[in-house]
């Protein structure tokens, strides 16, 4: 423990000939460090790992139709779990420092709150991608060994792994989004099963309600997942989730510059 | 070198922090002292960018700290003993710093052995006690090797040998030509710390200048007798009490003089044949002055007792 230690120059770059700002690389940096040091992360990644090669099999199971595509597991996989799994780790890296005040830290280090937001954002969207690309191969594989007939194309079985990635990174961001809104964890999830499954019954029942219910994460996660439905095909489907993690990400970075930390 | 212009922090209709300008300069230790809830804390927050204030402004080198490029290599702050995730280990606490500021991930070993917790480096942050909490925000302050250190209540749960160790680094650190500003509520080691001491209460600002200014000032040199002659002290009082002294007996055997020099008080009572053991110019205390700036402004005093509970 010596005073001298402490007082040393640091080993970065000297004063005055510091490069410029570490910005966004520097968030995104720190942000991989903060993700990959939990052990959460981890489980919450063997989770969806286990949760996937679970839902496949018994998707493959179940199914007895000779023009099934062994991705189709993988999909039912996506929409049934993996995806909220994977969700889950996205909103961890919000509410979790929120919840142990670690957040004052990243906000001293980035202070500039949609850079941090931002961060976030790209960082879990990309994790969630590639893990939702992992687990998707994953429940191929199971699908394709537990299917008694299939019909292997694949072109389909790579654009059905694509897909779980995409939904999954998507619902990621749109969670990233309400957590900064909400900050805690049973707020997040409460809000978070609400839109995707509360919002879409109560509006069910509503004279004309199933044209709303088909423009909400839950019934364009289901379109992109079938190739589209009565209202709209792929694309439109895939842009209103687009709409929605961003519309979520902007409503999670007004309230983050706004509030007191 | 850290600027307050104006600084202003209202939550509804409570006025937290009021209107406070001051420059804390560098190449000193500055304390910021106030009783409980008078807005330190809510100060410091919002010069880091945590609390956006209601108006003013808080400047470093004429910036705020929002705008810094590198903010952790210009100011390094600990607000908060607990301000690390506690299931990630000490080191890669500082590691996910470092990265957020382009900082050299070898300065990480280098603050960690400077505050002493090498040997924990690996332990989750959540198994610290507080004292080793307070080390690894220190850690995290000298992270980027900034010119501009906050520290908020930094000897809090620091064991005797470690409040001498924050003692000697923050002196050093201010002798380095950095500005260093610290806020505690132990007066005797804001006494004995600070160069320079703001004193607040209720979110204004009471007194701002160079600590034995603060001390002495509105203090009156007081002079304290004593001696075994009770009968002689009394008609001593009496003679100083003739020359425009106040005189105060706080035991039979002890004078509290003021208004009249130490000199004047022992050739009085030579000429009187008192027998003194003691005569000695009483130091004012920080405790007293700090007594006397906030008895106007404590927040959470007891009715009547304002002047011996403020903030202590």
């Amino acid at each position: 423990m010596t005073v001298a230690a402490a007082l040393a120059p640091p080993t970065a770059a000297p004063r005055g000939t510091r490069s410029r700002s570490a910005g966004l690389r520097g968030a995104l940096a720190a942000e991989w460090t903060k993700l990959v040091s939990l052990r959460s992360t981890w489980y919450l990644l063997l989770g969806a790992a286990v949760l996937t090669g679970v839902i496949a099999s018994a998707a493959g199971v179940l199914t007895h139709d000779p023009a099934a595509s062994p991705g189709d597991p993988a999909v039912i996989a996506e929409l049934n779990g993996l995806g909220l799994v994977l969700a889950a780790l996205a909103m961890l890296s919000v509410t979790g420092e929120y919840a142990t005040g670690s957040v004052r830290t990243s906000l001293l280090c980035v202070p500039r709150r949609g850079r941090l937001l931002a961060a976030k954002t790209l960082l879990l969207s990309a994790v969630t991608f590639v893990a939702g690309l992992v687990c998707g191969l994953l429940a191929v594989v199971c699908g394709a060994l537990t299917l008694e007939e299939s019909t292997f194309d694949a072109a389909t079985v790579c654009g059905q792994v694509f897909l779980v990635g995409t939904h999954a990174a998507l619902l990621s961001v749109m969670t990233v989004g309400l957590a900064a809104v909400v900050r805690r964890s049973a707020g997040t999830v409460t809000a978070l099963f609400g839109l995707l499954f509360l919002v879409p019954m109560a509006l069910d029942v509503l004279p004309g309600g199933d044209v709303l219910v088909d423009l909400l994460p839950a019934g364009a996660s289901e379109a992109l997942a079938l190739g589209g439905n009565g209202t709209y095909g792929r694309s439109v489907a895939l842009l209103l989730l687009v709409g929605w993690a961003l519309a979520a990400v902007a409503a999670g970075t007004a309230v983050l510059r706004r509030r007191d930390a | 070198m850290l600027t307050l212009r104006g600084l202003t922090k209202r939550y509804g209709g409570k006025t937290v922090v009021d209107d406070l300008t001051l420059e804390v300069a560098p190449g000193k230790v500055t304390g910021f002292l106030g009783p409980n809830g008078a807005g330190k804390s809510t100060t410091m927050r919002m010069v880091v960018g945590l609390d956006e204030p209601t108006s003013g402004a808080a400047l470093i080198r004429g910036t705020p700290y929002a705008e810094l490029a590198h903010p952790l290599r210009v100011v390094g702050a600990l607000l908060d003993a607990r301000a690390a995730h506690p299931r990630r280990t000490a080191q890669q606490h500082l590691l996910a710093m470092a990265r957020s500021n382009g900082i050299s991930a070898r300065r990480v070993p280098e603050v960690l052995d400077a505050v002493g917790l090498t040997q924990v480096a690996g332990k989750r942050a959540g198994s610290f006690s507080l004292g080793m909490a307070q080390r690894l925000g220190i850690a995290g302050a000298l992270l980027g090797d900034p010119e501009v250190l906050l520290l908020d209540e930094p000897v809090n749960g620091l064991d005797p040998d470690g409040v001498l160790w924050v003692r000697t680094l923050l002196r050093s650190l201010a002798a380095e030509g950095r500005t260093v500003f610290l806020s505690s509520h132990l007066m005797s080691e804001m006494e004995l710390t600070a160069d320079r001491l703001v004193v607040i209460g209720r979110g204004r600002l009471l007194a701002d200048g160079p600590t034995a200014e603060v001390v002495g000032a509105g203090a009156g040199r007081t002079v304290c007798v004593r001696g075994p002659q009770h009968g002689g002290l009394a008609a001593l009082a009496d003679r100083l009490r003739r020359e425009g002294a106040e005189v105060a007996r706080p035991a039979p055997d002890e004078l509290s003089v003021s208004g009249v020099p130490l000199e004047r008080v022992g050739d009085l009572a030579h000429e009187g044949h008192v027998h003194l053991y003691e005569l000695r110019a009483a130091e004012a205390s920080l405790e007293e002055a700090y007594m006397r700036l906030t008895s106007q402004s404590v927040e959470y005093a007891q009715e009547g007792r304002t002047d011996l509970e403020a903030g202590v």
